[in-house]
């Protein structure tokens, strides 16, 4: 603006030039809009003069990047052809571009452009004087525009078709004759204004173009799929068309009553209250118009229907004036014979028959007729009970909002109205009496063949009459016509028109309603028979769907696993299918959909696995578990991963998961990978868990399958033990042990044992694996082995050849372990020869380690044990217990009696013969009192054998009265015997040995009084030793012999009576040193004397007294 | 001119260019009884018919908010005009009563037919002034979705069943030209 304000003064001219620079610089669109709008204004409404100048390179403007522009310059083209007719030549070309736009906007804009100015030609042509060269072109120019845009009332764009439709009816009242009736606009054009003589424009022509034209509009306009917008943009222009050219009227109301009666199902509620709205005011404008007085009834009907007041059909009623002044159109045509206007008619009922509206008319009329005559209460009332089944359940949208109370029940005008109602559909449909008269067929929008048939006939009927009257010097205009002809008359179903597409919302929503109706109709498709086909429908559809919709059917086979499961495995067919490329669907997948197919493929494994964990009817559960890992096409890894977790986190799933992978294992592709997930829970911390697995490991193991893997994990889990500390893998919680571990604990250390030891019995020949990490391992770890060697060992036997192999080459260090196995070995079971000559053999070579002879013991024979013994009893005193019970058969069950190479007797013999240089007393002693432990062993009779023998032995073993005190202590009932044995002592002068004599005298001591008939056939020396050693026995022993009656004190010796009594004590003694010699002689004479002594003696026990 | 000039004040506040016209042959005002309404010739300014009906009933026209009324309106533009009475030309015509659509289609019908599209809009709404409030900002949403559309000719027939769905309002839509 300011601008133009300063360029004031300066020349309209110059400021054109101005603002075109501008124009052309600016980089803006709004601005270059406003530029040339100002140039639109300067030129067009101050200086019209400039218009040639400038017209070139306003047009220029046409090619700019922005549609707003573009519009501009079309609005520009119009005003100055408006202004200018002469332009029309230059411009036309530039429309022709600018009617190929991309832009929906310029498009339009052309289009109304256009409309204007085919009228702007007609006048330009009608008043030229003669017809230039320019002229023809551009008209020829513009015809071909005209049949572009005919076809544009099939385009895809809503706005471009109701400006179609504009343009249609432009042409239809720019190119008929007007009658007297007839509404005049301002600057409306009509061929009247047209001269007859126009040569390239010949009004007959031009009317029967607007013929066809019209007949086009009203087939649009009664198309079954037109847009509400289109459609009352349709119903307005035939308004204005019946308005102006009342001669369409009849045509144009019947086609509003055909609307009337079949309104386009694809409305919704509000756009049907809208065109019928919108119907009403139309048929209001026309009821307005005398022409229409004819239908008047017709109309009125339908403006009731349509719930139109009576007072607003009064009011919109023309006054009976007005009607007179136009004489009816019928007699007007009888009258009208003579004068331009009878030719007129002339041509334009010879254009009639051609019309099939007519036709149509016509027959609609006749079955009117018939109906009306036949259409009796009765017939009224077998039509409605016919009828009735076919209403549906509920009130159809549109039947409520269209419905009105019919007004006039009964009465001869309504029949009427009903009659020409079902008139109209049957005509629509093809059927009445109308019809067959008339031989019209009726062309259904949906109906394309129909369209495409009536199509043709319309070109070649049309198409000789144009040659007939056509100047054939001319084809290039003759055939425009036809080309308006040809255009798609028929309104093809265009689905990407009518139909949107859904938001994705809707989509999604719709879709999942629909899959939970086939999930519903599980009973129903039962009862049809169809199930089968409806699980594979489900399996398809869960198969092609994503995410949320898979969880719909995994949730909904989980309602009823056990009856659904069939689906489940469909489903999972499916999907391998499309993992495999198997469906056809998938003959596009590539790569990247492969990996989801999988993706969605193990997805959907897994949840099923995880829903089914979750049942809790668990007898269900597990045999649906395990069909659905044994009965899968294929198992993801996240699958295995599952069963991983259901071994070691569940315990009641522990069960049938080891039965699963245990069948799993089987399969050759996959072994690997099962038997890792039971090799790597085989070290799992829960008992029950482990042992299952365990069992199942050994188990396979010993039936030979995949026996090198599995020993490869054991060694490994074996050699772990030699680790500083235990590696991370034995740990978390897939192993059942949640926190890090990192010091040889005793189940760490068992974790790494437990397969070995497992499969150990199966594979003897790993035994050298445990003894060579043995060897290695530390203090600890020793010992837990040594503890958890056992069983395996057991089970092992001692005739397995790699034991014995063992023992031959035991490393070394391994000793330990070798005694411990040995052991383990003959603790039920006696030594074989076998293995007893190995171990002999490394006693004697390699390890002389008595140790190692103790458990084989029992194979070895007597001297050999005897040798051995002192080293034996060395040891600590629960091993020395243990070799005794050994020997003595008393160690282990009871029933397992093995000769042993000692005897009772012979082992306490063989203590009591120990050397006391290979062994001190103390050692003996306590291996002695060991033995006398075994009370089952050295019963009183056993250990009166061990005396017994002992006394004949010389000299007599020191322990020998020790023992005898112990065997005395241990069963007093002995004494009798011990008795025997103390004479026997004497006899043998026991005094000579001095620890013997000193035990002599503690027995003595212990034994009496039942010891004082012994004693007293001590030697008096000897006596009066052990009187002194024991004074405290002086008494009782004088007492016991002053008992005696004289005849008995008779037989003791003086010499011994005076040592009773105290005497002679010195001589004694003095005897004791010097006669030496002499005791050989004194033993010998007491001993007849010592049964008598015996027998009467012994009696008194010495717990009776 | 309560529902129209609501409408008018709000949507010439978001920045759209609006004006606001009645259908009637006048200006008619609620008065102290029904039979009684203050008429008035179209073009009577508003600050005129504000100071008639200050003289004639203050308490009464403060009541009824009518004072307040024409108070806002004396501020959006001088006086009531008349659609019948304009030349000029628009893209959308939103009307707020059925009696007043049939009265713009009636006088569009009537005037020269042309090729320009316009697209008539009844949303009912009730004539007071809560519902003139609430009958503005429907305009307003169904403006701004008009006003976002590249290709309102082609958009509008879903535009207006997706906000006839939303207001829950009848709404009746023609297409006439200039």
């Amino acid at each position: 603006m300011d601008k133009i304000k300063i360029e004031k003064g300066t020349s309209t001219e110059e400021q054109i030039v101005e603002l075109l620079n501008s124009a052309a610089t600016e980089s803006d669109d709004q601005s270059k809009v406003d530029c040339l709008i100002k140039i639109q204004e300067l030129i067009i409404h101050k200086e019209p003069g400039l218009l040639d100048n400038f017209v070139d390179e306003i047009t220029a403007f046409q090619h700019d990047r922005s549609a707003d522009v573009r519009k501009t310059v079309v609005g520009f083209i119009e005003e100055a052809c408006k202004v200018d007719q002469e332009l029309l030549g230059k411009v036309m070309h530039s429309l022709q571009l600018l009617l190929n736009d991309t832009s929906i906007a310029v498009l339009k804009r052309v289009i109304q452009a256009l409309t204007q100015l085919h009228k702007v030609t007609l006048q330009w042509l009608a008043k030229a004087k003669s017809v230039t060269g320019l002229m023809e072109s551009t008209w020829n120019m513009l015809n071909q525009m005209k049949s572009q845009i005919a076809k544009m009332i099939d385009h895809d764009n809503d706005g471009v078709r109701t400006i179609a439709v504009k343009f249609y009816e432009m042409i239809i009242i720019s190119q008929t004759y007007p009658e007297p009736d007839s509404v005049r606009k301002e600057n409306e054009f009509s061929l009247e204004e047209v001269p007859l003589t126009l040569k390239i424009a010949r009004p007959r022509k031009l009317e029967e173009e607007a013929q066809l034209m019209i007949e086009d509009l009203m087939k649009y306009h009664g198309s079954a799929h037109i847009s509400s917008a289109n459609l009352m943009a349709c119903m307005g222009s035939l308004t204005h068309i019946a308005k102006s050219r009342p001669q369409f009227l009849d045509r144009i109301v019947t086609a509003m009553e055909m609307l009337h009666a079949n309104l386009p199902p694809t409305l919704s509620k509000s756009q049907v209250n809208s065109v019928r709205k919108h119907l009403k005011l139309q048929l209001l404008t026309i009821l307005k118009h005398p022409a229409s007085h004819e239908r008047s009834g017709n109309i009125k009907t339908l403006l009731a229907d349509l719930g139109a007041t009576p007072q607003e059909i009064n009011k919109a009623l023309p006054s009976p004036e007005e009607i007179a002044k136009y004489p009816r159109r019928s007699e007007r045509a009888e009258d009208s014979k003579s004068g331009p206007a009878a030719k007129r008619r002339k041509i334009e009922v010879d254009a009639v028959p051609l019309n099939r509206e007519n036709t149509k008319e016509k027959a609609l009329s006749i079955t009117e007729e018939f109906i009306v005559q036949h259409l009796s209460t009765k017939k009224a009332t077998d039509l409605v009970i016919d009828a009735l089944p076919r209403i549906t359940n509920n009130m159809p949208p549109h039947f409520s909002s269209t419905y009105t109370p019919v007004s006039e029940a009964g009465t001869p005008k309504q029949i009427r109205h009903v009659a020409r109602l079902l008139a109209s559909q049957m005509t629509n449909v093809g059927i009445g009496p109308g019809v067959d008269q008339v031989g019209y067929t009726p062309k259904m929008g949906n109906d394309f063949e129909d369209d495409d048939e009536e199509m043709d006939d319309g070109v070649s009927a049309v198409s000789p009459r144009f040659r007939d009257g056509d100047d054939p010097a001319k084809p290039g205009i003759a055939q425009i016509p036809p080309q308006v002809q040809i255009r798609a008359r028929q309104r093809a179903l265009k689905l990407a028109e009518i139909v949107k597409p859904l938001t994705p919302q809707m989509n999604e929503s719709m879709a999942r309603s629909a899959l939970q109706r086939v999930l519903k109709a599980e009973r129903t498709a039962m009862l049809g028979g169809v199930a089968a086909n409806r699980q594979k429908i489900l399996a398809s559809l869960a198969t092609l769907f994503s995410g949320d919709f898979k969880d719909l059917v995994v949730e909904y086979i989980m309602s009823d696993p056990r009856s659904r499961i069939e689906l489940a495995f469909s489903w999972l067919y499916e999907e391998y299918s499309m993992v495999m490329g198997f469906c056809h669907q998938s003959t596009i997948v590539k790569d990247e959909y492969r990996q989801s197919a999988i993706d969605s493929y193990s997805s959907v494994f897994c949840s099923l696995v995880n829903e089914l964990k979750k049942q809790t009817d668990l007898k269900e559960r597990e045999m649906l578990l395990s069909r659905l890992f044994h009965e899968s096409p294929h198992i993801p890894e996240e699958g295995v991963s599952i069963l991983r977790s259901m071994l070691c986190e569940d315990a009641k799933l522990v069960d049938i998961s080891i039965q699963i992978v245990r069948q799993l294992v089987h399969r050759p592709t996959k072994q690997l990978v099962y038997l890792n997930v039971l090799l790597e829970i085989s070290s799992h911390e829960v008992e029950e868990v482990r042992s299952a697995v365990l069992s199942c490991l050994t188990d396979l193991y010993d039936r030979g399958a995949l026996r090198r893997v599995i020993e490869d994990y054991a060694v490994m889990y074996l050699k772990f033990l030699l680790l500083e500390e235990p590696p991370a893998l034995l740990c978390g919680p897939e192993k059942g042990r949640s926190e890090i571990i990192t010091t040889w604990t005793e189940e760490i250390t068992k974790a790494c044992l437990y397969l070995f030891l497992a499969i150990l019995h199966s594979n003897e020949k790993l035994i050298h694996e445990l003894a060579l990490v043995y060897v290695q391992a530390n203090a600890d770890i020793k010992r837990r082995i040594l503890r958890m060697v056992e069983g395996p060992v057991e089970g092992m036997g001692m005739e397995s050849p790699e034991l014995l192999k063992l023992v031959e080459t035991c490393p070394k260090g391994a000793e330990t372990l070798l005694i411990r196995i040995i052991h383990i070995l003959t603790d039920k079971y006696p030594p074989t020869h076998a293995l007893v000559d190995r171990v002999r053999n490394i006693y004697q070579q390699r390890v002389p380690d008595v140790r190692f002879l103790i458990p084989v013991l029992n194979g070895l024979g007597k001297k050999e044990v005897l040798s051995v013994l002192p080293k034996l009893i060395k040891l600590n005193p629960d091993v020395v217990k243990k070799v005794f019970g050994r020997l003595l058969g008393t160690v282990g069950d009871s029933s397992a009696t093995y000769p042993s190479p000692l005897s009772p007797t012979e082992l306490l013999i063989a203590l009591h013969n120990i050397d006391s240089t290979q062994c001190d007393m103390k050692t003996i002693m306590k291996a002695t009192s060991i033995c006398f432990m075994e009370r089952g062993v050295y019963t009183q009779e056993v250990l009166a054998v061990v005396m017994q023998q002992l006394m004949d032995q010389n000299p007599l073993p020191t322990l020998l009265m020790r023992t005898v005190l112990q065997s005395l202590s241990l069963y007093p009932r002995l004494s009798g015997f011990v008795m025997n044995i103390l004479q026997r002592l004497i006899v043998k002068q026991v005094w000579k040995q001095k620890k013997v004599w000193e035990g002599f005298i503690k027995c003595c001591q212990r034994t009496k009084p039942q010891s004082f008939a012994v004693i007293l056939q001590l030697p008096p020396q000897f006596l009066q030793e052990l009187l002194n050693t024991s004074p405290d026995m002086k008494t009782p022993l004088l007492e016991h012999v002053m008992a005696f009656t004289d005849n008995q004190r008779m037989h003791i010796p003086k010499l011994t009576m005076d040592v009773i009594n105290g005497i002679a004590q010195f001589q004694a003694e003095a005897e004791d040193i010097t006669n030496e010699d002499s005791k050989d002689k004194e033993m010998g004479s007491p001993e007849p004397m010592e049964s008598a002594f015996h027998g009467d003696i012994e009696p008194p026990a010495p717990g009776e007294t | 001119m309560n529902r129209s000039m609501e409408a008018h004040n709000f949507l010439s506040k978001k920045g759209y260019r609006v004006q606001s016209f009645g259908t009637g042959d006048k200006v008619k005002l609620p008065g102290a009884a029904p039979d009684r309404p203050n008429v008035y010739e179209f073009g009577t300014p508003y600050d005129d018919i504000y100071q008639d009906l200050l003289q004639k009933d203050r308490e009464l026209y403060t009541r009824n908010g009518l004072l307040h009324m024409l108070d806002r309106n004396r501020r959006i533009k001088p006086h009531p005009e008349r659609f019948q009475s304009t030349t000029e030309q628009f893209n959308l015509i939103l009307t707020c009563e059925e009696r007043v659509y049939d009265q713009v289609i009636e006088s569009l019908e009537g005037r020269d037919s042309q090729t320009t599209p316009v697209h008539v809009v009844n949303i009912e709404i009730q004539d007071n002034h809560e519902e003139a409030t609430i009958g503005a900002f429907l305009m307003c949403e169904l403006v701004s979705m008009m006003a976002n559309s590249d290709d309102l000719d082609n958009d509008i027939d879903e535009m207006l069943q997706d906000f006839e769905a939303k207001c829950q309002r009848p709404i009746l839509h023609c297409l006439l030209f200039y």
